[in-house]
């Protein structure tokens, strides 16, 4: 774990979204905290797992980091050096994304190779053939044939047009993708071959991953180091073997016992949380999960608990580890 | 044990121009008293198709019953006009959704929603419908039940919307729950909780349930038996220790393979190659013939039958043919 070089570093990133109704009177008093002081850091050639429920900030921390959104304050650093306007451009053609959507995510009105090939014509000065040649060798790279070039989304598949998005975000040669629930769209059986797939590139081109999922066991398949997220804030980061063997943050604990397992002989015993999760306007004071906590304390209700390391890489935001905040 | 549905060679086709679409193919099954009985499949494998057979909700401007009995007790409920089908609908056999937004109508409250199938079926009048549905959404976990009845569906969150729905399929002591994806539009935190709910109340009332689904998570937690479903027609059918234990058709075996695991790593996933094909009726192969590591030149000619592999237990795959007689059922 130690010893490894930083890719990408994100410090204290805010992302706050105006959730006023009226829009034209402008008195900002609500507002939803989508990203809420998050840092971390994703190294070289791992694969950093993102899991959280719907409405926790995942998408929108993921579209932060690749100034998709501009953020409302907060740092991010690229192999050591901030990302400001400058370095901005330059960024991208290292760092892509694929989506979740493989129907919404490419354009129906272009080719296939126009789709592949369309990075290569902002970001590089190669001619024709030798664009041809290098889409040609990712079509067969992702499972896909040379004919597909000519061919149209509409005329693939939801599995086929998730490896069109691999092979779309694998064009520029890139160090850092950015996966945002590219598996949940799909069915079993595509899953297991995109998730194979996701492993064989990492492989071949020395990847970065920052993977979300809110499905456990894909993010667990996929991941080194994995960030549970609540509300806009990371509550736990470690390794996945330290999490699942020694989940600490209660919100952890009742999302690891509430995935149903495919196997009829393991009875477990499951923690049902009570309630839905607070809506992210006019987050509760205090610890955003201390009104479904079933070990809050007074002081969860009055203060934000830090993310603190505790032993060998095990970041925790809770109050009753550590010294008590 | 009696059972409370018997469903014999069920066939659903898709007509368009020019191709017929054999979406349910031949379904035969039964439900216990008091059973859950699990439905699995991928997208377009047909498992909804069947349930909305059961209850016909198609729309028969496309879609026709071809063949087959869905007898409710003793009664042939296909063959039952509109009229009498829907004093069974809602009453005996009840349905919940994947997507309770879009099942709840917008523009009623939830008191109006729950008193409605109240009035219509049991006769109440107004006012005692809206007492019991209070009961109801007490029933189904919804806090301040009296503040909820003049809400409407948008301003409840998924898991409550699904409760809702939970709400109004049980109006009526229904004696069959259909449960079409209940859970797959909710967080994991929600399904969860939903789970537990709909497993509490089942035992409560004591009705069969039939579970639509794809996660096999789900169905290896709550199901008794399971149907699994490719391509419009069970490949598989059994206890769900047993197919869990010894999947004997290779797509189930493939599909359980598939999903990654929380309890152990592996570096590389089992996958089933190619994706599911589109079948045009008639079928005359097996139709996991082109996906299957195991297949041979019978697979291409004609289309297994169920062969029995065990105790209530049966797998559509030639390799039994020689092991085991053919499926005396039908």
């Amino acid at each position: 774990m130690h010893n490894r070089e930083p890719l990408v570093e994100v410090k204290n990133l805010k992302k706050y979204f105006s959730a006023n109704k009226e829009m034209f009177l402008k008195k900002a008093t609500r507002v939803v905290k989508a990203v809420d002081d998050v840092s971390f850091t994703v190294y070289k050639g791992e694969t950093l797992g993102l899991i959280g429920e719907s409405g926790c900030g995942k998408s929108t921390l993921l579209r932060v980091i690749l100034g998709l959104v501009a953020a409302t304050s907060g740092e991010i650093y690229y192999k050591g050096s901030i990302i400001d306007k400058t370095r901005l451009k330059n960024f991208r053609k290292e760092s892509q994304m694929i989506f979740q959507d493989p129907y919404s995510s490419l354009d129906p009105r272009m080719s296939i190779q126009r789709i592949i090939e369309e990075p290569l014509r902002i970001h590089t000065k190669l001619d024709r053939k030798e664009k041809t040649n290098l889409v040609v060798s990712l079509l067969k790279k992702t499972g896909l044939a040379e004919d597909d070039l000519k061919k149209y989304p509409h005329e693939f598949s939801g599995g086929q047009r998730q490896r069109i998005g691999i092979a779309r975000a694998l064009v520029m040669n890139p160090e850092f993708i950015v996966c945002d629930e590219p598996v949940s769209a799909l069915d079993m059986s595509i899953q297991a071959q995109i998730l194979n797939l996701f492993k064989n590139m990492q492989k071949e081109f020395n990847l970065t991953y920052l993977f979300v999922s809110h499905d456990m066991s894909v993010v667990k398949h996929v991941s080194d180091r994995i960030a549970v997220m609540y509300l806009g804030r990371i509550v736990e980061l470690a390794t996945k073997h330290t999490l699942f063997d020694n989940t600490l943050h209660p919100y952890s604990v009742a999302l690891m016992s509430a995935i149903p397992i495919p196997d009829p002989t393991v009875k477990k015993k499951r923690i049902l949380l009570e309630g839905d999760i607070p809506s992210p306007i006019d987050t509760p004071p205090g610890c955003s999960f201390h009104t479904r906590c079933l070990q809050a304390l007074p002081i969860c209700r009055q203060q934000t608990p830090p993310l603190k390391e505790l032993a060998g890489n095990h970041f925790v935001a809770c109050h009753l580890f550590g010294s008590g905040g | 044990m009696n059972n409370v549905l018997t469903v014999k060679n069920l066939k659903t086709y898709y007509y368009s121009k020019s191709k017929v679409v054999p979406a349910v193919d031949g379904i035969t099954f039964f439900l216990k008293e008091k059973e859950t009985l699990g439905i699995v499949g991928e997208s377009g494998c047909g498992k909804s198709t069947v349930a909305r057979s059961i209850i016909n909700l198609l729309d028969h401007t496309y879609t026709k019953i071809e063949a087959g009995e869905v007898i409710f007790h003793t009664e042939n409920i296909l063959k039952l006009n509109a009229k009498e089908m829907s004093k069974i609908r809602g009453k005996k056999i009840s349905m919940i959704f994947q997507n309770p937004l879009t099942s709840l109508n917008p523009v009623y409250t939830i008191g109006d929603q729950i008193s409605e199938i109240l009035m219509l079926h049991e006769g109440m009048s107004k006012k005692a419908a809206l007492i019991r549905s209070v009961e109801l959404l007490q029933l189904v976990g919804i806090p301040a039940p009296e503040s909820r009845l003049t809400d409407y569906p948008h301003l409840l969150s998924g898991g409550m919307q699904q409760r809702v729905l939970i709400a109004i399929a049980l109006a009526c002591n229904p004696e069959i729950l259909i449960a079409d994806e209940p859970t797959t539009a909710l967080d994991v935190t929600i399904q969860a909780q939903i789970l537990d709910l709909i497993n509490k109340i089942k035992e409560q009332y004591g009705m069969g349930m039939i579970l639509i689904t794809h996660n096999m998570g789900v169905v290896a937690e709550i199901c008794d038996r399971i149907l699994v479903m490719y391509g419009g027609v069970v490949v598989e059918e059994g206890a769900t220790q047993d197919i869990f234990a010894t999947p004997c058709h290779p797509y189930t075996k493939g599909l359980l393979d598939s999903i990654p695991s929380i309890t152990n790593d592996r570096d590389e996933l089992f996958s089933i190659a190619g994706s599911v094909p589109r079948f045009f009726h008639p079928v005359k192969q097996c139709r996991f013939a082109s996906r299957c590591s195991f297949a041979y030149q019978k697979c291409w000619e004609c289309e297994p039958p169920l062969f029995p592999v065990g105790q209530e237990r049966w797998s559509r795959c030639w390799q039994f043919e020689k092991t085991n007689g053919e499926d005396n059922r039908a």
